[in-house]
């Protein structure tokens, strides 16, 4: 019953929260699928580059989120701007890198046949290009969803407002209702991000067939 | 203080987080291995199965690492035991998906001769299908222990220990040197986990193109 007295008791600092988390996890979404594939696009364009920075990017991906907040911390300070390490890690990097091989999975004949009835490489790139890899990107962009609702979270430790926030509190006094109202909101957010992404991308894959 | 400064004073008590961190690590991968082979298996022996479970164990891969920790604490307490399990929890979905995908992915025609030669179907599992999964297998437990290497950075939290106490440490008295003495030593042993494994992996798939 405690549970749901917390809820009514902090319902409008819950709320409050859950708002900002929406917010923050919005904007870096948009942020990082806007830097991803403009950056996927450059580099798939490099074929040299690209050979290099996919390994590169797989292996940076298994930096722990912690560690790369952590050391984020003294090179950009604490606040929204010291997340950056691990939102460009964890957000950008998987666009980035499924737009290129996105990108470079398309085939060929296509694109000489594009240009042969006359396309400019701009149009090739997002009448012919865009479209075919849109499937792979979608997929980057949820990778990166669900882990910017999880760097989001860990945000709370260098001050940034988050659900994680109510987690941080819970662990803190070792209070159970603040950190079951942050873990569940969290977890939900995540989930639904996940399977609204999977829908997109199934949605996007059944178009091209 | 200086890292380097720190670091030489410090380095016992760094390598006895250090150990602290590899064993919590081992152990949960250990148990999540115990159960997600199994699980993989009964996936792939039981179709419908595998449909709730591979989701099952996707939804709980998506949980945010903080919020997973955070749920353990009022369901199971403070300690290493809520640690472990978070981490087997989350060390799941690479297990079981690679167990089950490597089963899969044998050729038809490998199950076929299987048969053909009167293999009853545990034995077939056990002498053909299983260790044609193998390098797939291995991928998995791969993935996982280098997730779970990471995670367990957040044991710390709910009183585990593990390198997780120089991190946060670190992070709430805004201290450089502390921070880097507990991430260097993750990072390192990410990495080493990832390259030691990849090359075990790639000597197994070898070892199965030569038989």
């Amino acid at each position: 019953m405690s549970l749901l007295d917390y809820i009514r008791d902090h319902g409008d600092q819950i709320a409050a929260l859950a708002w900002q988390h929406l917010l923050l996890f919005t904007v870096s979404l948009l942020g990082a699928t806007a830097i991803g594939v403009a950056l996927g696009i450059a580099v798939a364009r490099m074929r040299v580059v690209a050979s290099i920075m996919v390994p590169a990017i797989n292996l940076l991906q298994a930096c722990p989120e912690v560690v790369l907040l952590a050391i984020s911390i003294p090179l950009l300070g604490i606040g929204f701007k010291g997340a950056l390490v691990p939102l460009f890690v964890k957000g950008v990097l998987p666009i980035l890198r499924n737009t290129t091989s996105g990108l470079a999975g398309v085939d060929a004949p296509t694109i000489e046949a594009a240009t042969g009835i006359g396309l400019t490489p701009l149009q090739v790139l997002f009448r012919i290009e865009l479209p075919s890899a849109l499937p792979v990107i979608i997929s980057g962009v949820r990778v990166a969803a669900v882990m910017l609702v999880s760097v989001l979270t860990l945000t709370a430790y260098i001050g940034v407002d988050s659900l994680g926030t109510l987690i941080v509190q819970g662990i803190a006094r070792m209070d159970p209702d603040p950190l079951l109202v942050g873990s569940i909101l969290t977890a939900a957010l995540a989930v639904a991000a996940n399977y609204l992404l999977l829908g997109a991308e199934r949605a996007a894959a059944k178009r091209l067939t | 203080m200086n890292f380097f400064v720190y670091v030489a004073t410090n380095w016992p008590r760094i390598l006895d987080l250090t150990q602290r961190h590899v064993e919590l690590s081992l152990y949960a991968v250990g148990i999540a291995l115990a159960i997600g082979v199994p699980l993989g298996i009964l996936c792939y022996v039981i179709r419908p199965v595998s449909a709730v479970v591979l989701n099952a164990v996707s939804v709980i891969y998506t949980i945010p690492t903080l919020a997973l920790f955070g749920i353990m604490l009022p369901l199971i307490g403070i300690g290493f035991v809520p640690a472990i399990v978070a981490v087997v929890l989350y060390s799941l979905l690479p297990i079981v998906q690679n167990t089950f995908t490597g089963l899969s992915a044998v050729a038809p025609e490998v199950r076929e001769a299987a048969v053909g030669v009167g293999m009853g179907p545990a034995t077939r599992l056990w002498k053909v299908e299983l260790p044609l999964a193998l390098p797939v297998i291995f991928a998995g437990i791969r993935v996982a222990v280098v997730n779970a290497v990471g995670m367990m950075t957040l044991a710390s939290l709910i009183g585990a220990g593990g390198l997780g106490d120089l991190v946060f440490r670190g992070i709430s008295t805004l201290s450089w040197a502390l921070v880097l003495s507990g991430s260097v030593p993750v990072l390192l042993l990410a990495a080493l986990a990832d390259f030691g494994l990849r090359a075990l992996e790639l000597r197994l798939a070898c070892r199965q193109g030569v038989a």
